[in-house]
């Protein structure tokens, strides 16, 4: 019994021996009074008009020109925490972060992530407000469109299409819109005769005023990208004015017709409180033209069309 | 100025073979000049040599009034393309001709034939001919109106049909459009026996012919030519005298109808429907745009279809009389008859006061449009005078006694009233744009007041001309 407690004695006392000896081995032998400091991490800018950012809140604190070496004393995903020197940011020095792609490593490992502050009692980040229940705006428009009695514009003022401009007004309750809007398209022509299709301008000028008013309602929903879509429909009046010289009474024409509309369109922010959107719009304004004008020469009843427009909106 | 006259169909020539002649150089009776044998009549009457006829001729004036339906001794034919000369008088020959003339300005020859021969069935014998494309009588062509008097206050045609408000939008058309009057000549010009008709002073006058006497001056010795042309473009305006409807438009007189003083005075030509043709063609060859035919015939007269068809592809509107035997029952007249089938001519009707068919105007399925040409008869307007159409012409009273230098306002009736009307408002629409004489007609057509029965109707056509509504066209809605 005696001997296996001695045999494991004497392995034991062998292993620990072992191990002071690597111990040893593996250990620096520093010269007395030399202890090495651990290792930094230096950059440098690497061109001109480097921010050196302070946080919460955020604000430039100096700006570095090509060339400065930094020490980096800790990393933020895409930012380096430097120590700014006394040159550049006062007595004393300054600590602030500086973009990775604006410095290159020098020397050192990369610095250690920041630790998480999990207590900061600066500059609390607080959640979003959500958005007001209820929104208003008012905008300015242009659109230009495309008449559905193409012939009959044609046949009158050589084109069959023409530019509106206008404004109005929007109200939006959480994602519902209503659109209330007003335009205006005005263009001189001749009057015409019209055989077999052909069309004869006569020199008489021709007068055409366009001017519908359009309630829309629909609903906006959030873009991936931070932007809004909207479609809807809705109704209204269109005011039309035909005026033509040497005209005698009855034969000029001042009337208004109901009309209807469908619109889709995406909306971005420029600023706080100003808002482009461009929308693609139809429009129907059913039975209101046809003999005895052009109209009726053609076929063509409705004076709607479909068009493109943009509008700047300001209000929340 | 003198008072709008009355001068009821053909009772003139009564008046006048008892009453002394005017002195216009001082022709005694009895007495006949010497004829300078160089110079035919009408060419005396230009140096300004006094008439040469005697009461003999007067009194044959009223045998020629009663012209024969054909011109004697003359067939008119056409060949296939490419027939010489030599096999047309061959031809020619076989039917008993003594040979054949060519015209200028034609597409057809005429067979001279002796002048007692059957020129019917010398043409019969002639179309059944290989090689012939036609061969027929040359018809004479006849006036369509009965004449009377005028002022513009009298001019109910104009009232009636709204040219104030037209002439608002159109003041009379434009000197660069050219409208060519076929008929008895025009008091253009003046020279030796012959005076300017005051109402026609500063008219524009372009290209005119004579192919009755074969020259450049187109005078006219009967008075028609002259009326037909006061309607169209008589000028308005100038203070004085009546209106035409597009007064400012360029007159291309071509007489190529023959009066009687020009059958007096031995005329080498005769208003036939070969002349006629030589005159259509002539007007589309020197740039008429609108051709006023207030004539026809009472046959086929293929010469002047062709010829109205060759005017009609160089762009011009052919405008033409219906026909003024409403009350014999509407015997077809041509070329009035080829406009059922032919765009771009037009034929006309006319109405009276209220717009209903006059009595005389043919009924017939060609009529296509109808126009004032009055009725003498009544005084619908409350004016005085007889509803005739009003315009200046030669003084028919005179015009009988051969003086060809005095005018006055008279109101003439007939389908010959009517037709200027149109080719009016067709020189209107060409000035506002509408080029096409197949456009012209459909617009002419397309605007009419629709009278009498709803819709196209053989009295009026589509309806009466309404050219206010003509030329100020359509808008988008109205």
């Amino acid at each position: 019994m005696r001997l296996p407690i001695i045999c494991a004695l004497v392995f034991s006392s062998c292993l620990l021996a072992g191990a002071a000896a690597v111990a040893q081995e593996q250990a620096v032998t520093v010269p007395a009074g030399e202890l090495q400091p651990p290792a930094t991490t230096i950059v440098k800018t690497n061109r001109d008009r480097v921010l050196v950012w302070r946080r919460n809140p955020s604000q430039v604190l100096t700006t570095l020109p090509a060339g400065v070496e930094l020490e980096a004393i800790a990393r933020d995903s895409q930012w380096y925490q430097v120590r700014v020197p006394e040159k550049y940011a006062g007595a004393g020095g300054a600590v602030g972060f500086v973009y990775k792609g604006h410095v290159e490593k020098l020397s050192g490992p990369e610095p250690p992530a920041l630790p998480t502050v999990t207590d900061r009692t600066a500059m609390t980040k607080l959640p979003a407000p959500p958005p007001p229940a209820f929104r208003a705006r008012g905008y300015a428009s242009g659109a230009y469109q495309w008449f559905l009695a193409n012939d009959s514009f044609k046949a009158i003022l050589d084109k069959s299409s023409g530019f509106f401009y206008g404004g109005g007004g929007q109200a939006i309750f959480h994602n519902i819109f209503v659109d209330v809007g007003w335009e205006q398209f005005k263009k001189s022509g001749s009057r015409v005769a019209v055989v077999d299709g052909e069309v004869f301008p006569l020199g008489i000028k021709d007068t055409i005023t366009m001017q519908p008013f359009r309630v829309t309602g629909g609903y906006r929903f959030r873009l991936s990208n931070g932007n809004t879509a909207y479609a809807g429909g809705g109704a209204g009046s269109m005011h039309f004015k035909e005026v033509s010289e040497f005209a005698e009474p009855g034969e000029n024409t001042d009337e208004r017709f109901g009309s209807w509309n469908l619109v889709g369109g995406t909306e971005v922010r420029a600023m706080k409180y100003v808002f482009f959107s461009v929308e693609f719009r139809y429009e129907s304004v059913p039975n209101a033209v046809g003999a005895p004008g052009v109209a009726g020469e053609f076929g063509e009843k409705d004076l709607g069309g479909f068009g493109i427009g943009v509008k700047v909106l300001v209000g929340r | 100025m003198p008072a709008p006259r009355h001068t009821p169909r053909l009772a003139t020539l009564g008046l006048v073979i008892g009453v002394t002649m005017v002195s216009l150089g001082s022709v005694p009776r009895a007495q006949v000049p010497s004829l300078n044998a160089t110079l035919n009549a009408k060419q005396r009457l230009l140096a300004g040599e006094p008439l040469p006829v005697n009461m003999a001729a007067l009194h044959g004036l009223a045998a020629l009034r009663q012209r024969p339906a054909f011109a004697p001794g003359r067939v008119v034919m056409k060949l296939v393309d490419g027939t010489t000369d030599e096999v047309a008088t061959m031809l020619a020959r076989r039917a008993g001709a003594h040979g054949i003339t060519r015209p200028p300005s034609a597409d057809f020859v005429i067979v001279s034939l002796p002048l007692d021969a059957d020129v019917v069935a010398a043409a019969a014998a002639l179309a059944a001919e290989p090689g012939v494309v036609y061969a027929q009588p040359d018809p004479i062509a006849v006036l369509a109106y009965v004449p009377n008097d005028p002022l513009y206050q009298y001019q109910w045609n104009f009232h009636r049909l709204n040219m104030e408000r037209a002439w608002d939008i159109n003041h009379g058309a434009t000197a660069a459009l050219t409208v060519a009057v076929v008929d008895s000549g025009l008091a253009y010009l003046d020279q030796g026996a012959f005076r300017q008709a005051p109402d026609l002073v500063g008219a524009t006058i372009v290209a005119p012919h004579d192919f009755i006497w074969d020259d450049e001056t187109p005078t006219d010795l009967d008075g028609h030519g002259t009326h037909v042309a006061g309607t169209i473009g008589e000028r308005t305006g100038n203070g004085s005298g009546a209106a035409g409807m597009a007064f400012n438009v360029a007159l291309m007189p071509l007489k190529a109808v023959s009066g009687a003083w020009d059958d007096a005075l031995g005329s080498p030509n005769v208003g036939t429907a070969s002349i006629v043709a030589e005159a259509v063609r002539y007007a589309a060859d020197h740039g008429a745009s609108v051709i006023n035919m207030s004539l026809g015939f009472e046959s086929e007269v293929a010469p002047v279809r062709d010829a109205i068809v060759y005017a009609i592809d160089k762009g011009a509107v052919v405008v033409v009389a219906a026909g003024n035997s409403g009350g014999e029952g509407s015997p077809e007249f041509w070329p009035a008859a080829y406009a059922s089938s032919i765009e771009g001519l037009i034929a006309v009707g006319a109405v009276d006061y209220n717009f209903n068919r006059a009595p005389y105007s043919n009924s017939n399925a060609y009529v296509e449009i109808a126009a004032p040409g009055g009725n003498l008869e009544v005084d619908a307007d409350g004016d005085g005078y007889p509803d005739g159409v009003l315009q200046e012409t030669l003084d028919p009273d005179l015009v009988d006694r051969g003086i060809f230098n005095q005018f006055a306002y008279i109101f003439f009736e007939g389908t010959s009233m009517a037709t200027p009307h149109v080719s009016g408002l067709a020189a209107l629409l060409m000035t506002q744009g509408v080029k096409s004489p197949k456009a012209v007609e459909a617009v002419i057509e397309h605007t009419a007041t629709d009278v009498g029965a709803t819709g196209r109707d053989n009295d009026t056509g589509f309806g009466v001309i309404n050219p206010r509504a003509a030329i100020f066209g359509m808008g988008l809605a109205k």
